[in-house]
């Protein structure tokens, strides 16, 4: 299944399709005064982590564009729809969204395990795509002509980064890893591993969870046999929390470090006192509950628009993602100008080098160029579990 | 001394997954329905406790008795509401009615709560104990110490009180229940109380632990398990299966390799099901006719 | 006095009992008397509850039963000891007879009750402690006798106390049945064993699918040809 995908977009790209001049300018979505975008993600789930977030993020930013008089004189009408965290869902809405609504273009989706088989399906329709969350490398390597991706970091570059910190900068030098038993786990700690590799190093211990499990007592014992110095627990914050808490119960002091997934501003309270020093990625260089201008402005026009989405904590990570992804968007639609064609909105995402919202990591894009991020920050929680992100982007080249 | 840790990890694991079992098998017991929303009747419980601190601002203490209260309420209406009604339709159509209550209150936990985990206020405050490098925490002793005295306030109730026999007799045989004078109808509403009850107290034990998150009910798979190697029948059973298989799993991926852990619990657990088809606890039941 | 007025009931759409009108007095022992299949269980699971009656009326000591849960005909002194018998197999002898008195609440007179049922049964008393599944048919007869009883009933249904138990011991078992009746308990028994059940009853019904064909006192029946070619034949029925 996963091969089928990876092969067909791979066709896709052979047969010339890619930069391709296109004969007619297709408009398809638009009309004097609107264009249709759709958006594809899970809103229920367990990945609504993430795509109920990108919904209410794109939400806020398209409905301030329209009551500030929209987009090169034209409003956006948005349409949703959830995939229910199901891959089947996810093309069959996506389906819908490019024959029956004929959206312009499409946000979302929002998590792998419904993105990457999603991609043949995307990558075919030539409707441009846009992705504002997660992580799998799938969805740019190879690239797709019409799919893009800005704001998230990919897991292979984010495994990269990990391991640079590590090494360059507090010079570990006897690694563990701890990774969920998935796809996502498994690139993640897999580009930690061949990053240490180039390094000239190897991890002292590699050890796999479940996802769902709730005790990881002996993958903390296996890993406090190897004595390391510090440790990179990749998977979601469920799991990684009660690894963190069980790492730490068992006494064991070495530095921990979690992926993206464990950005969110709850997690410090998740892990509890016990968690104070671990770290973790983040593509954010100020957090949701930072008092950063641009991120104030934002949090309390998305507080003010969703008040129950407020009582939840929220902005988190996914509604700022989504936001700045639909920054992005409606960024490359003006860009592309009055004469919007799927086409020129393309070419205005490609030229985009070093776009910013003033909330996400700037997006660099070229025509070879699918992936608008490369860099990411590492943060820190601190004793009164207020996170801290430690100043200098990290190159994950 | 690695295995002495092992054992006072996987134990309380294994309680988790026993709290779960027994109520799983209490309520297939009395009604034939093996209740796959059970882990998120635990998951709803657990919330009811954030929602009464974070939105009514309550006290933990009144937090918890509002849980344990509403959950109570909540299981009387799953029972009267929605399976005696359909209790004479197909065990399948059963089976997924309380297949659609899980994901209902999962669903509507993620809608109302947000999807990302939530904090969870421990019930006693964390601690360490060191015991010659063996490491305990306090929520784990907790767990563990009221796990103990549900096991045996449930022991104390079933053998020895006239409602607990009365339960138990309409569990075997609910026409022979109500010939001596057993309401089997308030019988099956007493069972869908206790074990909702019993879904608050584990939520409690099990939030600060596992982490509440709106998937936290998938727990629930772990406490089938147990209650299979328990022989699904049997309530110490489904304790003893809890703690059994909190045990595999730690030592097998311990000794093994946390990638084969599941393969090795998992294998374990089939080949109970296929040479002890009754389990370790289960009675030969023989099906009147 | 129980009394049944053209009760009709049956399974689904499927009827069984029609207009089936009788009486048990009080401190009597009725007998109700058919083939297998006539609706002699029909009946008595009708009178405790288990079947819903689809008309007539069902009046225990003044009070309509018709429609009352099973449970609640125990606590007005109706007792069923079923065809199945319906125990608690998992459970002991005894856990089975202390359930017996689940409607009642005064514990001492309780275990009197329960040396009187093990006084009329001593097998049951040497078994007291042993698994219900462990007895023997017999047994599990006087079991389920003994289980109804401790409910204190004013009215035993019995439905074929004989049914694949050994001579010998049905004897037994009628002996304590009339014992019973002694005490100021009615008794409506159903039998398929006519001759044993026209010795301790006084007055008898016939029922043929699910009609009542032939009723009068025990003495009047014996002499009925009708009976005595249907019923008393060879007695291998
Ligand atoms: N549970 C049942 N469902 C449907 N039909 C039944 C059921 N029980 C008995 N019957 C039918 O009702 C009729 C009377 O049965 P029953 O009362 O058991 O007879 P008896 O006790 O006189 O042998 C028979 O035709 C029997 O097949
Ligand atoms: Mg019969």
């Amino acid at each position: 299944m996963r091969t089928s995908t990876v092969a067909k977009a791979a066709a896709f790209v052979a047969f010339g399709l890619w930069g391709a001049n296109p004969v007619f300018a297709d408009s398809t979505g638009v009309t004097d005064s609107t264009i249709k975008i759709g958006f594809v993600g899970s809103m229920t789930g367990p990945a609504a982590i993430w795509g109920s977030g990108n919904m209410a993020g794109a939400t806020l930013a398209f409905e301030e564009l329209n009551a500030a008089g929209g987009v090169n004189g034209r409003k956006i009408e948005f349409i949703t729809v959830d995939d229910e965290t199901s891959a089947p869902k996810g093309i069959a809405g996506f389906n819908r969204l490019v024959q029956s609504d004929k959206v312009f273009a499409v946000f979302g989706p929002s998590s792998s395990a419904v993105g990457v088989p999603m991609k043949a399906t995307m990558a075919s329709s030539g409707v441009p795509v846009l992705i504002p969350s997660f992580s799998s490398p799938l969805m740019t390597e190879p690239p797709a002509p019409n799919i893009f991706r800005v704001g998230a970091i990919n897991d292979r570059m984010q495994g990269r980064g990990i391991a640079n910190y590590l090494v360059n900068t507090d010079k570990r030098t006897k690694i563990a890893i701890l990774r969920q038993s998935d796809e996502y786990g498994a690139t993640g700690a897999g580009a930690v591993g061949d990053r240490l590799k180039e390094l000239k190093m190897a991890p002292v211990a590699n050890e796999v969870f479940n996802a769902a499990d709730t005790d990881f007592t002996s993958q903390v014992l296996r890993v406090r046999s190897a004595n390391p110095d510090a440790i990179v627990v990749y998977g979601y914050p469920a799991p990684s929390a009660i690894i963190t808490r069980q790492l730490r119960e068992v006494g064991i002091k070495a530095e921990i470090i979690g992926s993206s997934a464990t950005s969110n501003q709850n997690y410090p309270e998740l892990v509890g006192k016990i968690g104070a020093g671990t770290k973790f990625v983040t593509t954010l260089e100020h957090q949701p509950e930072s008092d950063f201008p641009a991120i104030k402005k934002f949090r309390e026009a998305f507080q003010k628009r969703f008040p129950d989405l407020a009582r939840q904590g929220r902005p988190a990570l996914g509604d700022t993602l989504g936001y700045a992804g639909a920054l992005t968007m409606i960024e490359a639609i003006r860009q592309a100008g009055k004469d919007l064609t799927r086409e020129g909105y393309v070419k205005a995402l490609e030229s985009m080098d070093g776009y910013e919202t003033g909330i996400s990591m700037p997006t660099h894009l070229s025509a070879t160029n699918r992936e608008g991020n490369t860099k990411m920050y590492i943060a820190v929680i601190k004793d009164d579990l207020t996170r801290e992100v430690l100043p200098g982007a990290i190159e994950t080249k | 001394m690695d295995i002495l840790q092992l054992i006072a990890n996987g134990i309380p694991a294994g309680v988790m997954y026993s709290l779960v079992a027994l109520c799983i098998v209490l309520i297939h017991n009395g009604t034939n329905v093996v209740h796959f929303g059970y882990g998120d009747q635990i998951t709803f419980a657990a919330y009811l406790v954030v929602i009464a601190q974070t939105l009514f601002g309550a006290p933990l203490w009144l937090a918890i008795a509002s849980s344990v209260v509403i959950s109570a309420l909540f299981g009387l209406f799953i029972y009267l509401a929605i399976l005696a009604p359909i209790r004479k339709t197909p065990l399948l159509v059963q089976v997924i009615a309380t297949l659609a209550i899980g994901t209902a209150l999962r669903e509507g936990m993620r809608a109302f709560m947000g999807p990302d985990p939530w904090p969870f206020p421990a019930l006693v405050a964390p601690r360490i104990f060191n015991l010659s490098g063996v490491f305990i925490t306090s929520a784990n002793v907790a767990a563990v110490a009221i796990a103990v005295i549900i096991t045996v306030a449930l022991f104390v109730f079933f053998k020895v009180s006239k409602y607990g026999q009365a339960i138990i007799a309409a569990c075997e045989n609910a026409k022979g229940a109500s010939i001596v004078g057993i309401s089997v109808t308030k019988v099956f509403a007493s069972i869908w109380i206790v074990a909702s009850v019993l879904a608050a107290v584990s939520a409690i034990l099990m939030a600060p632990v596992v982490t509440l998150s709106p998937d936290m009910g998938l727990i629930a798979i772990k406490g089938f398990c147990a209650a299979v190697l328990g022989g699904f029948t049997s309530l110490p059973g489904a304790i003893v299966g809890g703690i059994l298989l909190g045990l595999i799993e730690t030592t097998a991926g311990y000794y093994i390799s946390t990638a084969a852990k599941d393969v090795v619990a998992y294998g374990v657990l089939i080949a109970v099901v296929i040479f002890m088809p009754q389990g370790l606890f289960g009675k030969a039941q023989l099906k009147k006719v | 006095m129980l009394e049944l007025k053209n009760l009709n009931a049956g399974y689904g759409a499927v009827q069984v009992l029609n207009n089936v009108s009788l009486t048990v007095p009080d401190r009597s022992v009725v007998t109700l008397l058919g083939a297998n299949g006539a609706g002699k269980s029909t009946t008595l699971n009708t009178i405790a509850g288990l079947i819903k009656a689809w008309s007539g009326s069902i009046d225990y000591r003044g009070k309509a039963c018709a429609g009352v849960a099973p449970h609640s005909l125990v606590r007005r002194g109706i007792a069923l000891v079923a065809e199945q018998r319906e125990l608690f197999l998992n459970m002991t002898v005894i856990e089975n007879l202390m359930l017996g008195a689940f409607t009642r609440d005064d514990k001492a007179e309780v275990l009197q009750s329960l040396e009187q049922v093990f006084d009329m049964f001593p097998r049951l008393a040497e078994r007291r402690s042993q698994n219900t599944r462990t007895l023997s048919g017999g047994e599990q007869q006087m079991l389920a006798i003994g289980r109804g009883l401790m409910s204190r009933p004013s009215l035993l249904l019995l439905d074929e106390p004989s049914l694949g138990i050994a001579p010998i011991l049905v004897q037994e078992i009628f002996a304590q049945v009339r014992k019973i009746n002694q005490q100021g308990v009615a008794v409506l028994v159903v039998e398929q064993n006519a001759s044993v059940a026209m010795d301790v009853a006084t007055y008898g019904y016939v029922m043929e699918n699910g009609s009542i064909s032939i009723e009068g006192p025990v003495e009047t029946l014996k002499a009925d040809p009708r009976i005595q070619e249907a019923y008393l034949g060879d007695g291998s029925h």
